[in-house]
């Protein structure tokens, strides 16, 4: 054995370091996101362009979807309103006015119609914590309806005070013969304290967390208040879960009595179709009479949509945001939905164009149909660019679906007053061919028959301009495995942080380089914990984790912004830094960082769950509890 | 002194004993008098008619089921009193009191001594009577309360113009069953028979019925114009149908009968066309849901339009499919022993050897169903997921299709999050839950009731999961 070998089996670790093979870019990027296409022909004003477009219908879309999304917390406070004002004299028996509003976080604020001189409105808030009892909650209430009613009368006498400084009290409530005590003999006798009717609106806030039995004996008290003259209640109940799950635990006549007059609002918008069909048209409007929607794409967002049960809107948006993007980033001929680009068709775009299925059946059918010879291999040679003639004239041609469909919705909602259709639904079912199943649910829609009759048709070229899923990258970047995306953004830190800032002429070279060369702590020690057994030894982890950091380019680092005034430490910093230089040397000094960054990893890693440790004592050996290897 | 006796339905008897026991007269009234009846039968209405036909005898009420405790109740008690008298001799002045003060029992005496004494002007002894509208109703009722109210007159001086005399009206036997050495005069309201309800009803509703705005509606959009008779006839038929349908539900209770019908009648009302009008038979049939079910339900409407279509029926229970699979897995996980997982939902369990493979398993001695669901980590609940959660069959070979077995995905996550902030999916730990944690243990919070139901509406047979397993 020589002795170098010897040397070699003596050491504590070996340090091995693969050859990466870096990926070879195959044109150079321009400013934008998006990169050359066709093989890398498309020219960089092409690129510019597509980007230019993409950023127009975008920006587009959102303003419209903002404008959507706004109106639904309008509408849903008019809803609500609506509901606690209505007439309620016409009643014929005494009774709640009942709001459940489902899926509420409890944070919904009750606006109320302008308060008029005759009648008193108050809120009252309860919450699960302050409602323990009946007892608590009928004081609490009465509490907080005293204090509402007295605060505008205060301000009013405040304001008489200084006018004139004598100020007669009398005008306040002669209160001492009937009292005010905290219970409902306050509701009862509310006219002749106050001179006003009463308007009570108790906000139950996340019913979910009430002892059932305690709101239902409420319920029950606050009965009595009913047949009380100029007393109207109202309860508004925030559930989070579902109305049955609610209904189960109160008594049947309280059913009874809540369902005399009861309304449900759904507050998650994503109950009906109304603003998910809303969203779905002004996307079709923003793409109108450019792109296509395939069948397939369409069957994936509902099938996604219904997969997800609260927050569906958003869910859409996400997927035709993500559609559109990667559809201008993938297909070159994206750039072409603007007509006027046609003049920078060149030659590189013909070979695509050829493959198209649609112009192959309909070179086919000029076969078929005996056509001259010569005029079909022009066409396909782009002989006195017949192709290009031909490819512009199909430009603008329109797909007569958006117009049928707007033409259903019309018949639907004007004439039959069907609103609680799904519009995407209605959009697949026209798509494949089947709008007579789908219209089959509204029997009224017979005598309409022939106007609605619709056949899908095909057009040339028209899978270049369709928005569809055909390379798998909404099903894996929308709803990614939870694992490997952990996984990704744990190796490559640049998926999680802000991109870096690459300032023209920039200043320091180590700055720059340091950046590109060192990855997070975390993120390095990840591509170790990767590698590594289900059981580690610490001490072997961190040596192993010192191995990998780039010693010298820290070092130059470290040296680099002591010395630099302009880095980004502050003052002091550099100071404890400079001292600790001299009296440690650079290699302790490094060993301490290195050390550092190892420990704040590894309890992260603790706390993300990645590791445990075996025993609460011994910190030798932590287990893996993912990624365990193979 | 005469007492005028109101006619009251099936209770002359009653009325005739609160006659003799309730007089303007102090002298010819007991202080204390207790009305016992179940709910709903007739014991305040009977009251209330007493004293109306009767003006002349004195009276205030108090519905101690709105005052919760018993110092709300003596401080009611002290300001009605105090109210009432003032109210019927304007003249009097009286100094005054705060009811407030009346927080307890001696300090309720003292109120009333400073309060009776200033009517001793009076010419005449009268009495005063204090309901209790259903005494026993009181939310924190406890046993001494009632024999303080009952001595109350033993602590006034004898010689007051104004007596105070008790009336408490209480529902249960049994509470009034510890205070029976007290020898206390109890007028007894027997439970109405069914046809007393019967007839009750139809003599309230029947007039009510015929003049409802929507029955004319109705019969003025049909273009009829029958005589009353049948408008009769329709209102006494409907409530003797729902009578019958409902009898055995509701018991001889009035009340619960008269919400019945009155949530009905809109429907049943709608239900009148030109045709069975006249036909009780057929009116019967073409609304026989109504008689069914009680309707009690907040949902029962919405979800009965929701299922139409395919991609809808996913959400009849709120929840989409993949939710319901995870649900159903976590049932599995919390009730089934993780040893059979490998036997239970494997598809290759012949390649496992020993015992486990072919799974002779011990029966168990009670049906697991019974138990406490039992803790299971996250992982097993995937694994589950993952083996029951429907494969599409090739058919379509696109990958819109999953044919390969569900993975967690972030969807997956989301549902699961929304299974546990709907509280059917829980932690072990209620408080302070740290979801990064690997030692995070989850349990499912749903009955063998839902859990079938939900299974059954993916066409999923979880029961057979369960057969077999205990004696």
């Amino acid at each position: 054995m020589s002795l170098n070998e010897f040397a070699e089996a003596q050491k504590t670790h070996y340090t091995v370091c693969p050859k990466v093979k870096r990926r070879r870019i195959s044109c150079e990027k321009g400013i934008d996101p998006f990169v050359k296409l066709l093989a890398g022909k498309e020219s960089m004003q092409m690129v510019n362009k597509r980007w230019v477009l993409y950023h127009q219908l975008h920006s587009q879309f959102h303003a419209q979807v903002e404008e959507i999304v706004h109106r639904v917390s309008i509408d849903m406070y008019r809803e609500i309103s609506s509901v606690l004002s209505k007439d309620t004299s016409k009643r014929t028996s005494p009774s709640f006015n009942c709001l459940f509003l489902l899926g509420s976080d409890s944070t919904t604020t009750i606006e109320l119609h302008e308060q008029n001189s005759k009648t008193m409105q108050a809120i009252i808030d309860l919450t699960p914590k302050e409602s323990p009892n009946v007892r608590m909650m009928l004081r609490r209430s009465m509490f907080k309806l005293l204090s509402a009613t007295e605060a505008p009368l205060r301000v009013k006498t405040d304001e008489k005070e200084s006018f004139a400084p004598e100020g007669d009290m009398g005008e306040l409530p002669r209160t001492s013969p009937l009292g005010i005590s905290y219970d409902l003999s306050l509701v009862q006798n509310f006219r002749k304290l106050f001179g006003k009717r009463l308007k009570l609106i108790f906000n139950f806030k996340d019913v979910d967390s009430f002892n059932s039995q305690v709101l239902d004996d409420f319920i029950i008290l606050l009965k009595s208040a009913l047949n009380y003259k100029d007393v109207e209640i109202c309860l508004v109940l925030n559930i989070n879960t579902n109305l049955s799950n609610i209904q189960k635990n109160l008594r049947q006549s309280t059913i009874r009595l809540l369902k005399k007059d009861f309304t449900v609002i759904d507050l998650s918008h994503n109950k009906g179709h109304k603003y998910a069909n809303q969203t779905f048209q002004s996307f079709l409007n923003t793409v109108d009479g450019k792109l296509n929607l395939s069948a397939e794409f369409i069957k994936f967002i509902l099938d996604k949509m219904s997969n997800n049960a609260t927050h569906n809107l958003q869910l859409l948006i996400k997927i035709l945001d993500y559609s559109l993007m990667s559809y201008f980033f993938q297909n070159p001929f994206s750039v072409f939905i603007d007509p006027t680009n046609v003049v920078n068709f060149d030659e590189n775009y013909l070979p695509p164009l050829l493959k198209c299925p649609t112009f192959m059946t309909f070179v086919e059918g000029m076969v078929h149909a005996h056509a001259p010879s010569e005029e079909i291999m022009a066409l396909l040679d782009n002989k006195n660019s017949t192709l290009e003639e031909f490819f512009t004239e199909f430009l603008v041609r329109e797909n007569p679906i958006n117009d049928h469909l707007k033409l259903v919705v019309d018949v639907l909602e004007n004439q039959l007053g069907v609103f609680n259709y799904n519009l995407i639904d209605l959009y697949y079912h026209m798509l494949t061919g089947k709008l007579h199943e789908f219209l089959q649910r509204w029997p009224e829609c017979q005598q309409f028959e022939d106007i609605l009759k619709f056949e899908p048709v095909d057009i040339i070229f028209q899978e270049l301009f369709t928005l569809d899923n055909s390379k798998e990258l909404f099903s894996q970047s929308l709803f990614p495995f939870l694992r490997t995306n952990l996984e990704n953004n744990l190796i490559n830190s640049d998926r999680m942080l802000p991109p870096a800032k690459r300032l023209p002429g920039i200043k320091d070279p180590f700055e720059a380089e340091f950046n590109s060369s060192v990855d997070l702590p975390l993120c390095q020690l990840f591509s170790l914990y990767r590698e590594a057994s289900s059981i580690i030894n610490l001490y072997d982890f961190f040596l192993a984790f010192k191995e990998t950091l780039p010693r010298s380019e820290i070092a130059n680092f470290v040296n680099y912004s002591v010395e630099n005034k302009e880095s980004d430490l502050r003052h002091e910093d550099r100071e404890k830094l400079s001292i600790l230089l001299k009296e440690k040397g650079l290699d302790n000094l490094l060993d301490k960082m290195m050390l550092v960054w190892f420990v704040q990893s590894i309890s992260e890693f603790q706390h993300m769950g990645l590791l445990k440790t075996q025993s609460n004592k011994s910190y030798e050996v932590v287990e893996k509890c993912i990624w365990r290897g193979l | 002194m005469v007492i005028n006796v109101p006619s009251v339905k099936f209770r002359d008897y009653q009325v005739d004993a609160v006659s003799s026991f309730v007089s303007e007269d102090p002298s010819f009234a007991p202080p204390n008098v207790v009305i016992q009846g179940h709910h709903s039968s007739g014991k305040t209405l009977t009251m209330r008619k007493f004293f109306e036909y009767n003006p002349q005898i004195y009276n205030c009420w108090l519905n101690p089921i709105e005052l919760v405790s018993w110092k709300p109740l003596l401080q009611h008690v002290a300001r009605m009193i105090s109210s009432t008298l003032a109210n019927l001799f304007p003249d009097i002045s009286c100094e005054e009191q705060d009811a407030l003060e009346a927080e307890d029992f001696y300090l309720l005496i003292k109120f009333l001594h400073a309060v009776l004494r200033s009517y001793q002007l009076l010419e005449k002894d009268i009495s005063l009577f204090v309901v209790f509208d259903g005494f026993d109703q009181l939310q924190e009722l406890d046993s001494e309360l009632l024999p303080k109210f009952i001595k109350l007159h033993e602590l006034l001086p004898p010689n007051l113009r104004v007596q105070l005399k008790f009336i408490y009206i209480v529902h249960d036997t049994a509470f009034l069953s510890r205070y029976s050495t007290y020898n206390l005069p109890t007028i007894i309201f027997p439970r109405y028979k069914h046809e007393q309800v019967a007839e009750i009803l139809l003599q309230k509703k029947v007039s009510e019925y015929i003049e409802s705005e929507k029955l004319l509606c109705k019969v003025v959009s049909c273009g009829l114009d029958p005589e009353d008779s049948t408008f009769e006839q329709i209102a006494e038929n409907y409530i003797k149908i729902i009578i019958q349908a409902f009898h055995s539900y509701t018991g001889n209770d009035i009340v619960a009968l008269g919400d019945l019908m009155d949530s009905k009648w809109e429907s049943y009302v709608q239900s009148i066309t030109a045709e069975n009008i006249n036909e009780p038979l057929s009116l019967y049939r073409s609304n026989i849901d109504l008689y069914t079910t009680t309707g009690d339900t907040f949902v029962a409407e919405e979800e009965a339009c929701v299922e139409t279509g395919d991609s809808e029926r996913a959400t009849a229970y709120e929840l989409s499919c993949i939710s319901k699979f995870l649900l159903i897995a976590a049932y599995l996980c919390s009730y089934l022993e993780p040893r059979y997982d490998s036997k239970i939902f494997s598809k290759k369990s012949h390649l496992r050897a020993g015992r486990s493979s072919y799974g002779r398993r011990a029966k168990m001695e009670t049906n697991p169903r019974y138990l406490q669901p039992s803790l299971f980590p996250l992982e097993r609940l995937f694994s589950i997921f993952q083996a029951i959660f429907p494969v599409e069959e090739q058919e379509n070979h696109s990958i819109f299709h999953h044919t390969e077995p569900m993975r967690a995905n972030v969807e997956v996550y989301e549902n699961l999050a929304e299974l546990n902030s709907l509280k059917l999916i829980t932690t072990a730990t209620p408080k302070n839950v740290d979801y990064l944690s690997y030692k995070l243990k989850w349990k499912v919070n749903v009955p063998w009731e839902i859990i079938t139901e939900l299974a059954s509406s993916v066409n999923f047979d979880i029961a057979d999961y369960f057969s077999g397993l205990h004696y």
